[in-house]
């Protein structure tokens, strides 16, 4: 229950891209098709899964025991880069197929705001191991869905009729506040939630 | 502070050593050409060559799976690229370009309703098939202009796409992207290959015209002032513009949708202006492009109206040709029989030269079975040899020193054979007769000979007894008639001015020998070929049949049965017929089906189409009528021209800005 919890306020409640506004780099950049959306939605789910876990690893056992917790920053991107480039070398090598659909948008990935954003939320709201872990993955899902959905409008533009001041990026960051709007309509689900399953 | 320098320069040097180790362990060896040939290649990842990407072609170009001309899109250029990080060479193909078929926007056309929805070609087809009533007409929602990956379409004024040659890269994406399927990729080689469809927007006169012209492109051309390219225009179905403006009995007119309102369009008039045009510049109007190397060595034994048109298009589509011609000068019927006032020689010198100035060879005054053999021929390195001999009545053509003495005595077409029947006119048999060629008027010409003293006729029926009887042919009960099926004469023998033998092949390979003093062959002309014969007093007719029968792979071809379907009324149609023939060689030389493009138009086809004009009398305009010796000048060209309607499948043309011509009625 408390993962249930934990899933609908990283998905929908907190969401990385709409409600955290982490990562609208790639939100804004890579949005403009389905399949690379999907694609870029994946590979982030799959980063920020890996980061997560290792930055848990490194403040816990050599930043706060050396306590130079005010390297975080540093020590977490540069932990980050050189866990991304061992990921896609091994995946080259040995799981092409996933290589392939994955590849491209890996490095392009390494040093987001939102793969690093994560790993300090987790610090910050002093999660355990496996809480931290959860809310990696539901936080990449929650991209995941961003991202998808925001392409899926996108792609309509398209065969829309669009003033010309406001094609392209204008009115893809007007969709991207709209569907914010739309995402703030789940705040306080997260809370009935937790208050339900106190009782 | 020191220690968290150390620490952090120990975190590099762990990471960056972890690295390294796994750069080792993982390292994946890459063909480095992947990388160049990715490099040669376009880079626009548009997909047009069937893989996902630019790079994926490169590992199939590299791995071998792919040719070097993979890029559909880059053409000769890209591929020569590639060919050269590969260490391979290609061969230039013919560039192509997109062509979007219809000629009236949604502005123009007739509407089934207004449309107001998604801006896509694709979104407006799902409702009953989008506005327009012509089912093939443009949508006009510039589908294809956004899927363009080069930006080489754009919305014309008039809302249909306007390729940018320059930029056009053949990829085909427009092709597939329009819901239509009304842009195709087209080069003259494809046009030349191809029948007008079902689906594809054509005008009646079009259509009607049997060597498949182009007419309101050329017309068009025509107002444009550009009379050169009207002349492209026509060649590319036709090589023989300025005759057919003498002599065309121009069926387009016929079909023309003025005469629904008035008269037709002088269409013919036109096409001898420009012609005549070409012949005063006295620059022949040449292909744009001719291929020079490749292909294969054809004879074509014949150089009449057919045979020149089939070795035009072949040389056209990158063979090299020889024409060999029995009488002294090519032009066959077209020089020999039609009068001087209907044809001037020099209109057709001038035609033939334009044919034979893409690289035709000649050799005149070869008779075949005198001067060469389908052997010799194969001998001295022919690849193919076609046979266009046609419609010559050789026994009166090839008189004279052409002729070989080669007379075969003693036989008759059947069509005179009855012909002097009826005016009474008995014509004295032996006592036994052949005739080749079934059908009732067989068994009548029969019924005439055992009259005229004939013990027995026996009839080789080119079909089987079965068909026959589905022909509903009543076969004949009297005993002195011997029908034989599935019939085909392969050699005749003689004696002097006597005839003595005739080898017919039936089913089966079974070869009967029939005694006989007259023959009589239903073919609409002599067929030449059967009738050339050895000298001497023993004689028999030459190779050409045995080599037929005995080595039916060898690359023989003749336009239809020998004799048969050359008995050709009109010009324009030994022109189809050589064009066609073209085609199927040409798909025969690649290995590809001969047969007819599917959803080609033949003359069952309900088409849409318009049966009556509306707002007549706004339109009325006299036609400038023509004598064929004298030309239009360009002043009623011009306003001839006005008069088409341009027409497409439906649409046409509706407000015309005629000008003064009712001053000019010539």
């Amino acid at each position: 229950m408390e993962y249930i919890v934990l899933a609908i306020n990283a998905i929908l409640v907190q969401n990385i891209l709409l409600a955290q506004y982490l990562g609208n780099c790639p939100f804004m950049g890579v949005s403009k098709k389905m399949e690379t959306a999907t694609g870029m939605g994946l590979a982030v789910l799959f980063v920020m899964t890996f980061a997560t876990c290792i930055t848990w690893f490194f403040q816990h056992y050599f930043l706060i025991p050396m306590h130079i917790e005010y390297l975080q920053t540093i020590v977490f991107i540069v932990v980050i880069a050189a866990l991304v480039q061992l990921v896609e070398m091994f995946l080259k090598k040995l799981i092409p197929p996933l290589f392939r659909s994955l590849g491209i948008f890996l490095p392009l990935i390494t040093t987001n705001c939102a793969i690093l954003g994560v790993a300090v939320l987790c610090i910050r709201k002093d999660l355990g191991f496996m809480d931290s872990l959860f809310f990696a993955v539901f936080s990449g899902i929650g991209f995941l869905l961003a991202i998808v959905v925001f392409a899926g409008l996108r792609e309509r533009f398209e065969i829309s009729f669009i003033p010309k001041a406001l094609q392209d990026t204008s009115i893809a960051l007007v969709t991207a506040g709209l569907m914010a709007l739309a995402f703030y309509g789940f705040v306080g689900i997260d809370g009935s939630l937790k208050a339900l399953t106190m009782n | 502070m020191i220690s968290v320098t150390f620490f952090l320069f120990g975190l590099g040097l762990v990471a960056s050593l972890i690295l390294a180790v796994a750069a080792k362990v993982f390292y994946v060896w890459e063909d480095p050409k992947i990388e160049q040939v990715a490099e040669a290649l376009l880079g626009a990842n548009c997909g047009a060559c069937g893989y996902a990407g630019c790079v994926s072609a490169a590992e199939a170009v590299v791995k071998g799976t792919a040719q070097a001309d993979v890029c559909t899109a880059g053409g000769f250029a890209v591929a020569q690229d590639v060919a050269k990080v590969l260490g391979l060479t290609v061969e230039e193909k013919e560039p192509e370009v997109s062509m979007p078929g219809c000629t009236y926007g949604y502005q123009d056309a007739d509407l089934k309703y207004t449309y107001d929805g998604v801006m896509d070609c694709r979104a407006a087809m799902q409702l009953f098939g989008g506005s327009k009533e012509c089912f093939i007409g443009c949508l006009g929602l510039g589908t294809c202009v956004r899927a363009c990956p080069f930006d080489a379409l754009s919305m014309g004024p008039d809302n249909l796409p306007v390729v940018n040659k320059e930029k056009c890269t053949a990829c085909g994406i427009c092709t597939e992207v329009c819901p239509k399927d009304i842009i195709t990729l087209t080069s003259a080689s494809k046009r030349i290959m191809s029948d007008y469809k079902t689906t594809e927007c054509t005008a009646p006169c079009q259509r009607n015209c049997p060597a498949e012209i182009d007419i309101p492109e050329y017309i068009n051309q025509i107002s444009n002032g550009d009379y050169r390219q009207a002349v492209a225009v026509i060649k590319e179905k036709n090589p023989f513009p300025l005759i057919c403006g003498w002599i065309c009995p121009a069926p387009c007119e016929s079909d023309c949708r003025r005469n629904l309102v008035d008269e037709p369009v002088n269409i013919n008039g036109l096409k001898k202006f420009v012609s005549e045009y070409e012949m005063k510049s006295g620059e022949h109007v040449l292909p744009d492009y001719l291929p020079l190397e490749g292909g294969k060595n054809i004879a074509v034994i014949g150089g009449g109206v057919g045979g020149l048109t089939a070795a035009y298009y072949l040389r056209r589509l990158g063979n090299l040709l020889k024409v060999i011609e029995a009488t002294d000068k090519l032009g066959g019927i077209l020089r020999y029989v039609i009068t001087e006032e209907r044809l001037p020689r020099k209109v057709l010198d001038w035609d033939i030269e334009g044919i034979l100035a893409t690289g035709i060879e000649t050799e005149t005054g070869k008779l075949m079975g005198r001067d060469f053999t389908l052997s010799s021929l194969f001998e001295d390195g022919t690849d193919m040899v076609l046979l266009t001999t046609g419609g010559w009545d050789s026994h009166q053509i090839l008189q004279g020193k052409n002729s070989g003495n080669n007379i075969i005595p003693n036989t008759n077409l059947l069509l005179d054979f009855l012909l002097l029947d009826s005016r009474g006119e008995n014509t004295p048999v032996g006592q036994n007769v052949v005739i080749i060629g079934g059908g009732d008027a067989a068994y009548k010409a029969a019924n005439i000979c055992l009259e005229n003293g004939a013990q027995q006729v026996t009839i080789a029926h080119p079909y089987s007894e079965q068909e026959a009887v589905q022909k509903g042919i009543k076969p004949n009960k009297s005993e002195n008639i011997v029908d034989l099926y599935n019939a085909m004469p392969i050699e005749l023998r003689g004696a002097g001015d006597l005839l003595v033998e005739i080898a017919i092949q039936t089913a089966g390979e079974k070869i009967e020998k029939v005694a006989l003093n007259n023959l009589i062959i239903a073919s609409g002309r002599y067929p030449e070929l059967l009738i050339t014969r050895t000298e001497g007093k023993e004689w028999k007719t030459v190779e050409i049949l045995k080599v037929l029968t005995e080595e039916p792979d060898r690359g023989i071809f003749s336009v239809g049965e020998i004799g048969r379907t050359s008995d050709l009324n009109g010009v324009v149609i030994a022109v189809r017929r050589g064009r066609k023939i073209a085609r199927a060689l040409q798909l025969y030389i690649s290995g590809d089906d001969i047969a007819p493009e599917k959803g080609a138009i033949i003359d069952q086809d309900e088409l849409q189409n318009i049966y009556k004009i509306e707002a007549a009398e706004r339109l009325k305009a006299a036609r400038i009528n023509y004598n064929p010796i004298v030309t239009l000048t360009e002043a009623e060209v011009v306003t001839e021209a006005a008069r088409c309607f341009d027409c497409g499948l439906i649409c046409f043309k509706k407000v015309l800005d005629l000008g003064n011509q009712t001053a000019i009625t010539a």
